[in-house]
């Protein structure tokens, strides 16, 4: 049997942020031995959030080495990931809906009936409302028009068009056509907003058409397998402004309809015909409190899109990357009609989620490793190394593995080593030049939960003093997984532990054979990894 | 009070004066043994700290060479004032050479054993004390 080969497309702002945290999810080391296509949809192509996911992704797949990095396994930065940027082309003479289907070219006969037509399915507001905040919770245009630019784009490629868009996303529809019946598609979008509710739909017919296009002999496999996130309505925003915001702007996203929103979409989905033959498996998500989106903005004005809107992260964007981790590592249950539901441990007004509510009880110590290693991992480079101190490092931890005798890492570049400090200030935290702390991902993630999550408190405590002296052995509540235990005679010292078992226990070497660590932060990482797996004893080493 | 310094002398002939020698570069040795160890569980007590300085070692090798001079000063000065006052005055000066002899002695010992120590426990912090320069 041919190997599975797995695509992503995220779309619109919630797509994009479950993006993120699949990104965060491969480099804690999820997905080993995988290389992973994502192609990233955005009408809005200056989005904050999908400004700020791409970067992530660059900056994984530069950790990873470029086009020639390679998967590994049992180490962080795992899978290998592979992105394109699509961006429909709003601008210009192709602002508006208006625009871009020419309602008011031809004769005066053929612009009557083309208003007249139009006039059918959409409001004259939602024909001339500009498109470059993406749809603005308008789905029956947003389908419309997302699966045109899809079908446009590969007419373009087709005709020799060097579009830069176009051409990112003929090559993502040539891989899914050369991966054939091993092709395993997930789409991850909100059903309750605007381009990701557009677009779940009509992803799998589009790109099916437009891979036609470009070439009449070519067609996705009928095999191939697609399967998406349904993310219902899991946050708010300050809509006090909105009246008046209309009046300027005609079609604003009200967030008091995203209840309505995925209802619809819900009542669509299981009637739809085309959806239910295209979809192998959905997985419906949601959130029983609303996350307040405007908190921390200054704007009265509901922010529509654009590089101001980089929302934080929230639990639901996790739980469709792990979403997509059950899609990609099953081997059952792809032609089931049952609806399975599952849910988590809800207690006095929150939920007290463990990691095998979101891996199943089987991998749930892959998770609590992993995850734990990688945090533990944030804390050294941040913390004890300074990197979050104006400080690289990850370049000072190499100095450190060198003053030992372990020179193995010295050429490690300086670059490479900043792209790893960034990445786990990305992941965890980092503190600002008044030395207040900066929540990075997992942060925002745990602030969404309004409650203990996976780790001990002080480990992802926003105390400043308590974060910069919290002892990383004791990240997990279980005393058989904490290491440097206070009490004992020269312990409570987790930064000592490690450099003692990085220096001295040779075990905690990185393996070529089992790991496939070639290059040299992917060893530096695998060592890292393996002497954190071995400190705190859940898998063994 | 003379009474008092008189009792006080107990190497009295050239043959005690030698035995003393021998036992003063023997207790040198000691010493220098004994604070290695005192360097050794000072540098072990002294945390990793981590960032691009590289204030640990450093500390460990002050350490190291603060018991280093005290191994010598310490000792000479140990012969001089308290051994000394046991020894004849006619043969105090010849004792003034094995004073020398023995506080060299602890410092070499102790010199000469901490580098063999830094050198096996390379990878751990006494490795401080004289950190290979092909690391650095």
């Amino acid at each position: 049997m041919a190997a599975e080969k797995y695509f992503i497309i995220g779309i619109g702002g919630t797509g994009m942020r479950c993006i993120e945290a699949f990104t965060h999810l491969c480099a804690i080391g999820l997905f080993d031995n995988k290389e992973i296509d994502i192609l990233s949809i955005d009408t809005d192509t200056n989005n904050g959030n999908k400004g700020r996911s791409e970067q992530l992704i660059d900056r994984y797949i530069r950790i990873k080495g470029g086009a020639d990095g390679k998967p590994t396994a049992n180490s962080f930065f795992t899978a290998k990931l592979n992105i394109y940027k699509f961006a429909p082309e709003y601008s210009g003479n192709r602002l508006t809906y208006e625009l871009i289907s020419g309602l008011n070219s031809g004769s005066a006969d053929t612009k009557k009936e083309n208003k007249a037509l139009s006039d059918l399915f959409f409001d004259d507001d939602v024909q001339k409302f500009k498109l470059d905040h993406g749809y603005r919770a308008q789905t029956h245009l947003g389908s419309h028009l997302m699966y045109h630019c899809i079908v446009e784009a590969a007419k373009n490629v087709s005709k020799g068009g060097r579009r830069k868009e176009d051409l990112e996303l003929a090559s993502f529809l040539d891989k899914i056509y050369q991966a054939g019946e091993n092709a395993r598609v997930f789409i991850l979008g909100s059903i309750f907003g605007g381009t990701g509710a557009s677009a779940i739909p009509i992803i799998p017919k589009a790109l099916k058409d437009a891979v036609r296009i470009k070439d009449k002999n070519a067609e996705i496999h009928p095999k191939a397998k697609f399967a998406c996130s349904l993310l219902s309505e899991y946050f708010n925003f300050d809509v006090t402004g909105i009246a008046a915001q209309k009046k300027e702007e005609k079609i604003v996203a009200d967030c008091n309809n995203f209840s309505r929103n995925s209802q619809a979409a819900l009542m669509f989905y299981q009637a739809d015909a085309t959806v239910k033959a295209t979809y192998k498996l959905m997985y419906h998500i949601g959130w029983p409190k609303k996350a307040d989106f405007s908190q921390g903005t200054t704007s009265a004005k509901t922010i529509t899109g654009g590089g101001e809107q980089k929302n934080p992260c929230h639990i639901t964007e996790l739980f469709c990357a792990f979403a997509v981790y059950d899609f990609f590592n099953r081997v059952d249950g792809l032609d089931q009609h049952d609806i399975i539901f599952k849910s988590a441990n809800f207690q006095n007004n929150s939920f007290l989620f463990e990691f095998k509510d979101f891996l199943g009880a089987d991998n749930a110590k892959e998770l609590m490793n992993k995850m734990g290693s990688f945090l533990a991992f944030s804390h050294i480079i941040i913390n004890a190394e300074k990197g979050g101190f104006g400080q690289n490092g990850a370049a000072n931890l190499v100095k450190k593995f060198k003053e030992f005798n372990i020179p193995d890492y010295i050429n490690l570049d300086v670059n490479d080593a900043k792209d790893i400090d960034e990445f786990v200030k990305a992941f965890s935290f980092n503190y600002d030049t008044k030395g207040e702390i900066i929540p990075g991902w997992l942060y925002q993630i745990k602030q969404s939960v309004e409650g203990d999550f996976l780790f001990t408190t002080d480990a992802l405590s926003t105390n400043k003093k308590q974060l910069k002296e919290f002892n990383f052995g004791q990240l997990f509540r279980e005393e058989a997984y904490q290491f440097a235990k206070d009490g004992k005679i020269m312990s409570g010292k987790p930064y000592e532990e490690f450099r003692n078992t990085i220096q001295k226990d040779l075990t905690v070497k990185p393996s070529p054979d089992k790991q496939k660590v070639e290059r040299l932060n992917e060893r530096f990482l695998a060592h890292t990894y393996n002497t954190l797996t071995k400190l705190y004893k859940i898998v063994n080493l | 009070m003379l009474m008092t310094i008189l009792n006080l002398i107990t190497i009295k002939t050239p043959a005690q004066l030698s035995s003393l020698s021998i036992q003063t570069y023997i207790l040198g040795a000691i010493l220098g043994v004994v604070l290695l160890l005192i360097a050794a569980i000072i540098a072990t007590m002294i945390d990793y700290i981590g960032g691009s300085s590289d204030e640990d070692s450093k500390k460990r090798r002050f350490w190291f060479w603060v018991l280093f001079s005290l191994s010598f000063i310490g000792f000479f000065l140990y012969n001089m004032f308290i051994v000394s006052k046991t020894i004849a005055p006619n043969l105090e000066s010849k004792f003034m050479i094995t004073n020398i002899i023995g506080s060299i002695i602890a410092t070499v010992v102790y010199l000469i054993l901490g580098i063999i120590l830094s050198k096996i426990f390379s990878k751990g912090k006494l490795g401080s004390w004289f950190p290979s320069k092909k690391n650095n």
